[in-house]
């Protein structure tokens, strides 16, 4: 059931948002033990907010397509007198006097809080193996990681305990998890979504989103968060870029093949396939890491007197960017304009650019290499490749799970600045009978 | 990881990173981040 279908039913007075809470309540706990997707389990905050919804609907107040739906935040948003551990021993029991944007605005949609997903430590990295709260486990199977760093989101989606978790982007880690768990996941455009009350990882880099089960219950959240309009498009007629360098590299061949059948898929839509050659995507990649490194040790340089508090992999990534340069940090967002003024010259030949999410599907947990066929690449550079240029970029990307034999894969579009209502639209006419 | 570690991994990517950034000139200034 998506969330158009559980309203229906809900308005329809078949089911109630307590009884929904409720089935959604029992599934987080009975999955715990074997996926560890949450950190905190709101059940009380739930029923409460339950509660309210059903009474409201009952006295004529709806307050839209979100009023009565269970779902999850990141423990990376700050909830009032609920603790935001950012999935870090530093602030294990950190409780913030305030509410995140998102929150309130979710709250204020009538939306139902399960709890609060978990994640790599202080979201710095792609695992979800967190050495704090224990590793989150991929639902298809729980010896891979469901990816990250909103790797509880995923889970929580993809199992089926929520209808949409919110999750945060600085280097993919919304597409990332969407990828490897299997479900929608959609980091927009740079600032289209507020981040106050997110803890921060990448100043300019960072974006709120949400993880849902099919590319219209993703609309229907931004409606909620961003003020988004809900809009529809043809197929036919889209130009659709299709990389021939960069994004054809080094894939596995379930990615390969679910690629080309996605491509093949819009194409007998009616849309254009139009060979393009993306500018600078290593560049940029490699842009979007230096920047990182300087930005996040900047943030938490603060709390390196406590390095033992730390996991092993978060600490050298802080190491490394307090050894990067103003200069060199100045150089990156130099670069970063320049990048940027091309690609927007690409949205002159084409409306969207199609490439696969990760180049792999979900490793297994404490894999640290993947072969490609005699080269060995970092697992999280083969995870990260496709999608971090577009936090870079600024653009907005959706990842949307295509169906295959074995784990889930991937299908990443982008698009221009600011068209995150026609890439919704475009990814839903696309791809909905594979994400519904 | 040690920070002789941390050195010699910043070290080389701080390398592949500058080649990069031979191709800015006088007119590229910093982007107030986005003007999307």
């Amino acid at each position: 059931m998506n969330i158009g279908e559980a309203g229906a039913q809900l308005r329809a007075r078949r089911i109630s948002a307590v009884e929904l809470a409720r089935e959604s309540l029992a599934g987080i706990h009975a999955a715990q033990p074997r996926f560890n997707a949450f950190i905190t389990i709101t059940d009380e905050l739930a029923l409460e907010q339950a509660r309210r919804a059903d009474d409201e609907l009952a006295r004529g107040l709806d307050r839209g397509p979100l009023h009565g739906i269970p779902y999850a935040l990141k423990d990376v948003f700050a909830t009032r007198g609920i603790p935001t551990t950012c999935g870090s021993k530093i602030f294990a029991s950190r409780v913030t006097d305030h509410d995140s944007d998102a929150y309130e605005k979710l709250t204020a949609a009538g939306a139902v809080l399960m709890g609060k997903t978990g994640l790599h430590e202080f979201a710095y990295g792609i695992t979800s193996n967190n050495p704090h709260f224990g590793a989150i486990r991929n639902p298809h199977d729980p010896e891979r990681i469901p990816g990250g760093s909103s790797g509880g989101s995923g889970v929580a989606v993809a199992a089926g305990l929520v209808y949409f978790a919110m999750g945060t982007d600085t280097g993919g880690s919304i597409r990332v998890p969407a990828s490897y768990c299997g479900c929608v996941g959609l980091k927009p455009t740079y600032g289209r979504v507020s981040r106050a009350g997110v803890f921060p990882l990448g100043f300019t880099l960072d974006h709120v989103g949400p993880l849902t089960r099919t590319v219209r219950d993703a609309a229907l959240v931004m409606q909620a968060i961003a003020g988004t309009q809900y809009a529809t498009r043809p197929v036919a007629g889209c130009r659709i870029g299709v990389p021939r360098n960069f994004f054809a590299e080094r894939l596995s061949p379930a990615v390969e093949g679910a690629f080309r059948a996605a491509m093949a898929q819009a194409e007998c839509l009616g849309a254009h396939l139009v060979p393009v050659d993306v500018p600078d995507p290593a560049a940029i990649g490699a842009v979007g890491r230096l920047i990182l490194l300087s930005e996040a040790s900047a943030l938490l340089k603060r709390y390196l007197d406590r390095r033992e508090e730390f996991g092993r992999d978060v600490l050298a990534l802080l190491e490394q960017g307090l050894l990067v340069s103003a200069t060199d940090y100045i150089d990156a967002q130099r670069l970063r304009r320049v990048y940027q003024s091309r690609w927007a010259e690409l949205w002159n030949q084409i409306d969207f650019v199609f490439t696969p999410t990760t180049a792999i599907e979900a490793p297994l947990i404490g894999q640290e290499k993947v072969a490609f066929g005699s080269a060995d690449e970092d697992v999280r550079l083969a995870s990260t490749r496709f999608v971090r240029p577009f936090n870079v970029l600024g653009l907005p990307a959706i990842s949307i799970p295509w169906q295959t034999a074995g784990l889930p894969v991937g299908i990443q579009i982008a698009g221009m600045p600011g068209c995150d209502e026609e890439l919704l639209a475009f990814g839903e006419g696309a791809f909905s009978p594979q994400s519904d | 990881m040690g920070d002789s570690d941390s050195s010699a991994i910043v070290e080389a990517f701080l390398k592949e990173f500058r080649g990069i950034t031979e191709e800015l000139s006088e007119d590229d200034f910093p982007a107030p981040v986005f003007n999307a």
